[in-house]
């Protein structure tokens, strides 16, 4: 991971900002929601729009749209649609948008940014990076599934490339169950 | 009946000041979509939602408006006539034309102009004739990637913004969302590889989402336009083939 000079997984103050806390609670997607998929769709649009910011380089610009992500990856669907949302070409900034997410996401928001940072620092070779961001999945969420099944592929050292296929391959079928 | 009639003139009486209380003062404006336009309401002063705004001529535009002077409609009907008025940022005394008994009044239901400002989306590939499989086929559509438009209804300026997604179905199961246009090679981020020859459907979905703004105040509009645009296309596959040596002679 030479490309990315900072590594800094940890919480920044913002994370525990009561104002900032409490406009990520107004993204949380319930489950029995009756326009769930309206969520879905809004959260899945949101990580697009916020990656096109950094991008352009102006992600930190629009709290409201980070908040936006932040809330929206608590439902499942959103986060694995987060998962499969980037590629070879766009995997740089996706980096700095879910590190930058990551140590800004407050208790109970962490676990799927986290989860989703550690499988693209594996893909991107930093296994390292990966293992230190499922602690941080983990110590949100002991029993959270994605974190519990990461663990097990990096452990038994799976190839960054068949991860990737793996993610490429099902990353229609999620843009389906929200889109289609 | 004389309780009924009682009681549907107290309702008439204190009900209605007391729901249009709010629009008095300052426009009521409302953007929604509709039977996939989008559909801008505009309200000032008493009475029942107005597709039409007629006024007397007021010196400023912010004067209070005498409630008689409106002419309500009970069912508004959507025009096309009459063409909604665009104006430019600088905001300008609006001259209104005084309510006169044939009414010639202007239509202010802005959901024709807003029509106008949806773009349905035009698909092209590259390359465009026969692509092969195994190689990479761009996509790109001809939408631009933010329409803004200044609106004046009701004396109020409203700037209404819409943003499209697009989700591409490439026809083999494969479907991307994205918030770009996409290009031709090289530089198109909306691309597929076919690894079967045949004929496929490609179909663009372009929703469109946005927000308004009225006097500083930003809200999203609710509802979604979508619109389906479909490209057929047939991906063949260029067999190698040996054949026997070629040698060239000097």
């Amino acid at each position: 991971m030479s490309t990315h000079e900072i590594d800094s997984i940890a919480a920044l103050p913002l994370a525990t900002d009561i104002s900032w806390m409490a406009e990520i609670e107004t993204f949380w997607v319930a489950t029995d929601s009756e326009e769930l998929n309206d969520l879905q769709r809004d959260g899945a649009t949101a990580v697009i729009d916020l990656a096109a910011e950094f991008e352009a380089g102006k992600g930190l610009e629009n709290s409201d749209l980070r908040a936006r992500v932040i809330g929206r990856m608590s439902d499942i669907q959103v986060r694995d649609f987060a998962l499969g949302s980037h590629n070879a070409d766009s995997a740089g900034w996706y980096w700095k948008m879910w590190r930058e997410l990551l140590v800004t996401a407050p208790c109970g928001f962490i676990a799927p940014i986290a989860s989703v940072f550690a499988a693209l620092a594996y893909e991107l070779g930093d296994s390292a990076l990966a293992q230190r961001a499922l602690d941080r999945a983990l110590a949100d969420d002991a029993h959270y599934s994605l974190a519990i099944l990461l663990r097990r592929v990096f452990s038994a050292g799976w190839p960054a490339e068949s991860f990737s296929a793996m993610r490429r391959d099902l990353h229609p079928k999620v843009v389906t169950v929200i889109f289609g | 009946m004389k309780r009924l009639l009682i009681c549907v003139l107290f309702c008439a009486l204190f009900t209605n000041p007391a729901q249009a209380a709010d629009c008095i003062e300052k426009a009521c404006i409302e953007v929604y979509t509709q039977n996939g336009t989008i559909v801008i309401e505009g309200r000032r002063g008493t009475g029942a939602v107005q597709k039409k705004s007629v006024a007397p001529a007021p010196s400023k535009p912010r004067l209070p408006i005498v409630r008689k002077t409106v002419r309500p409609k009970p069912k508004p009907v959507f025009t096309a006539q009459i063409k909604p008025k665009i104006v430019t940022s600088t905001k300008k005394p609006v001259v209104r034309k005084r309510a006169s008994s044939a009414s010639t009044a202007p239509a202010t239901s802005l959901s024709d102009k807003l029509v106008e400002i949806l773009p349905t989306a035009g698909i092209a590939c590259s390359p465009s004739f026969s692509p092969l499989i195994q190689v990479p086929v761009y996509f790109w559509s001809d939408i631009p990637l933010l329409v803004t438009k200044k609106i004046e209804i009701v004396g109020e300026l409203v700037e209404v913004r819409l943003k499209p997604t697009f989700l591409w179905h490439f026809g083999d199961g494969v479907i991307f969302l994205t918030r770009k246009a996409g290009g031709p090679f090289p530089d198109g981020e909306i691309r597929h590889t076919y690894s079967h020859a045949g004929h496929y459907a490609i179909q663009l979905i372009t929703s469109w989402d946005g927000e308004f703004t009225v006097q500083g105040v930003t809200t999203r509009i609710p509802g979604k336009i979508e619109s389906v645009s479909v490209l057929p296309i047939s991906v063949v596959a260029a067999p190698s083939r040996f054949s026997s040596p070629v040698r060239f002679t000097h």
